[in-house]
């Protein structure tokens, strides 16, 4: 037997170790991250003020690069391109999801089925998205030939290869690959309405439509806000959809900046410009994440 | 006038009998409580006459009118939900005047209709906020504000006060009856609580697995329970059931009733009234109901009551009355007795036992049958 005192301070390390050890067991991926994610942040703040090309200098230029960047039309074209999509996405993608989960939670037959089919999208990559529907929408090889070699001679399709179209095209591959997601989440979230509310909604005369557009789907407005910050940081950072799919082209009229950034920085050897463009990238998510974030954890303050 | 009759409900989930066979027949203007624990039926019945859940045999008639495949909306019904139900993205207004904007009330006859229900309910001062910033009283005061509203024939209530407090249930139930005397309507309350029921009902269905035991006013309920079940449920704490045997001793019809006196076993004879249903039954194993308060102190009992002396082995003070655990034919029973006669555990007894409303029923057959 150990003498009391070598026990008690045997004791006092583990008791020690016991109460760092969520600190030793959280740092290393704290300090990961901050360096990765936020040094890196910063580093590519700081090369977007240089005028670096091929390597990287750090020969401060204050805003040149931002100033050469807002002068091109590709990026125009680009930023552009993004408030299409963006908007056209998160739109289209919350409607359909929405309308999906609404129709899914009439207690329908094979519902599990159903959703399976509509969430698998979602599984797949991007580039065989974005490789599928350029099979599809290629005029000589999908829906357009298709329709003629049916016998409607004049039936066109081409968008994917108009350069006034083609990100329309991007929307709606992206559409169909999120929408169901959307789904997943509205009908999760319809999942949880009281059933009495719709009882009791009913009695009052109100029909199923109207109980869904004035009672139920108001009340989903968390869902709505998760969707929406979702889904417009996604088109933001979107890229390998429009590689697989258009390759930015005809031209380069349906890149998004997420392709401008790697054009620019990777091919070009233009890393200030790409990194300026990267800047401008993370501005935009932040303008729709901190509000967010904002009202988020203001309303957990209060609550 | 607003009469519900029910002929031979039937309803099943799945491979479930939710309601077997059920007739009923509610009066005009009569407040009738569906009571039962959970899963007997009684709130499937309640959906069935609101409209919400379809019958699926049977008829059922509001003022005489077959109702089987109107929409409830038509069926000028309102109900009040367990969960309150309140539309959380509504002001209480909203909420309230929500079935009339749905009939399409103008915009000032909605707000006349609010006010006074509002002030009805003493909730005036809640009307712009939003359900989630109530409390569980006050939502329960906007769920009744907004049935009470559309001033519909009949009034359904599905366990509207088992979400609240002890106290504020007692007061809720309060003005839900005053409220049943202003309005004179036809309502239909399911509770799971006797209490409720007893203190609430004009008239009372006790159902089990989707059977109606027996309907009547609380005092037949709870005087001459049809069987042994509805016995059991109302009544608090429940009734005693003990195993006796019929006898005749000395020309006199009645049980023999085992109980234990200072440590060791004694038989007593409780004298019956012999009715046609016991005659000659003579020799065979009833079970005897004893409410608690059937066995009482013998200082203000009837003199010519007869009188048991035994152990009590626990005594539970309640403040009105004491109860005391005795020892009926091996199994435990309760007595009530005034406060100033308990005396403590351990020690012996008399007791008075009021042979005038004691309920025998059938061992096997559970039912009443004296």
């Amino acid at each position: 037997m150990s003498n009391p005192r070598q026990r008690k301070q045997q004791m006092s390390v583990l008791d020690r170790l016991q109460r760092y050890l969520p600190q030793l067991v959280v740092a290393p991926p704290f300090l990961l991250l901050v360096f990765f994610v936020y040094g890196f942040i910063a580093w590519t703040g700081i090369i977007s003020l240089t005028d670096s090309r091929m390597l990287p200098s750090f020969d401060i230029q204050g805003f040149q690069q931002y100033a050469r960047l807002f002068a091109m039309d590709r990026w125009d074209v680009a930023f552009h391109n993004l408030l299409i999509f963006g908007s056209l996405y998160v739109l289209f993608a919350l409607m359909i999801g929405c309308l999906l989960a609404v129709l899914l939670d009439q207690h329908i037959r094979a519902e599990g089925a159903l959703r399976t089919i509509y969430l698998y999208p979602m599984a797949i990559s991007f580039i065989v998205t974005g490789t599928a529907w350029k099979w599809i929408l290629n005029p000589s090889l999908g829906i357009e030939s298709y329709m003629q070699k049916l016998g409607w001679e004049s039936f066109q399709f081409d968008w994917i290869v108009n350069r006034d179209m083609a990100i329309y095209v991007v929307v709606i591959a992206a559409v169909w690959q999120a929408s169901g997601f959307v789904m997943a989440l509205f009908l999760s979230a319809l999942r949880t309405v009281d059933e009495d509310i719709i009882r009791a909604a009913h009695l009052d005369g109100a029909s199923t439509t109207r109980i869904y557009i004035g009672i139920i789907l108001p009340s989903l407005r968390p869902v709505f806000l998760s969707a929406f910050v979702i889904l417009a940081h996604l088109s933001i950072k979107s890229f390998d959809l429009v590689v697989a799919l258009t390759n930015g082209g005809p031209g380069y009229s349906s890149t998004l900046p997420a392709n401008f950034m790697y054009e620019m920085a990777f091919r070009r050897n233009q890393i200030g410009l790409g990194a300026a463009s990267a800047m401008m990238m993370l501005a935009t998510v932040a303008a729709i994440i901190v509000p967010y974030l904002y009202s988020e954890l203001r309303a957990k303050h209060h609550g | 006038m607003a009469t519900i009759s029910i002929e031979h409900a039937s309803k099943s989930f799945g491979s479930t009998e939710v309601l077997r066979d059920i007739s009923l027949d509610v009066k005009d203007g009569e407040f009738l409580v569906l009571l039962g624990s959970s899963g007997c039926g009684k709130s499937t019945l309640l959906n069935i006459i609101a409209g919400l859940d379809p019958l699926a045999d049977g008829t059922i008639r509001l003022d005489g009118e077959v109702v089987n495949d109107v929409h409830p909306k038509n069926r000028d019904i309102a109900m009040v939900f367990q969960s309150y139900a309140l539309y959380p993205n509504m002001t209480v207004e909203r909420n309230i005047a929500f079935g009339l904007e749905m009939r399409k009330y103008s915009k000032a006859e909605r707000k006349a209709a609010v006010r006074e229900v509002a002030s009805l309910l003493q909730i005036e001062h809640l009307l712009s906020r939003k359900p989630s910033q109530l409390s569980g009283g006050q939502r329960q005061r906007v769920a009744m504000g907004r049935a009470l509203v559309r001033r519909p024939k009949i009034f359904l209530f599905d366990e509207p006060l088992s979400n609240l407090d002890a106290k504020l249930r007692g007061e809720m139930r309060t003005e839900i009856k005053k409220l049943h005397q202003t309005l004179k309507a036809t309502m239909v309350y399911v509770t799971h609580d006797q209490i409720e029921a007893m203190t609430l009902a004009d008239r009372i269905a006790i159902m089990r697995d989707g059977v109606i035991q027996q309907i009547g006013t609380p005092q037949q309920i709870y005087s001459t329970p049809a069987n042994m079940y509805v016995a059991g449920f109302v009544g608090a704490p429940p009734m005693n059931f003990v195993e006796v045997e019929l006898a005749r001793r000395k020309d006199q019809f009645g049980v023999i009733l085992p109980a234990v006196l200072k440590g060791q076993p004694i038989e007593y004879f409780l004298p019956l009234q012999e009715t046609e249903q016991l005659a000659g039954r003579e020799g065979s194993k009833v079970v005897l109901g004893l409410r608690p308060e059937m066995i009482t102190h013998n200082a203000f009992g009837q003199s010519s009551a007869p009188e048991i002396e035994c152990d009590v082995e626990l005594v539970e003070p309640t403040g009105a009355d004491t109860l005391c655990l005795i020892r009926l034919a091996g199994q435990p029973a309760k007595a009530r007795v005034s406060p100033l006669f308990a005396c403590e555990p351990g020690e012996s007894m008399r007791f008075s036992i009021d042979t005038s409303r004691i309920c025998l029923f059938d061992g096997k057959t559970k039912q009443l049958i004296g």
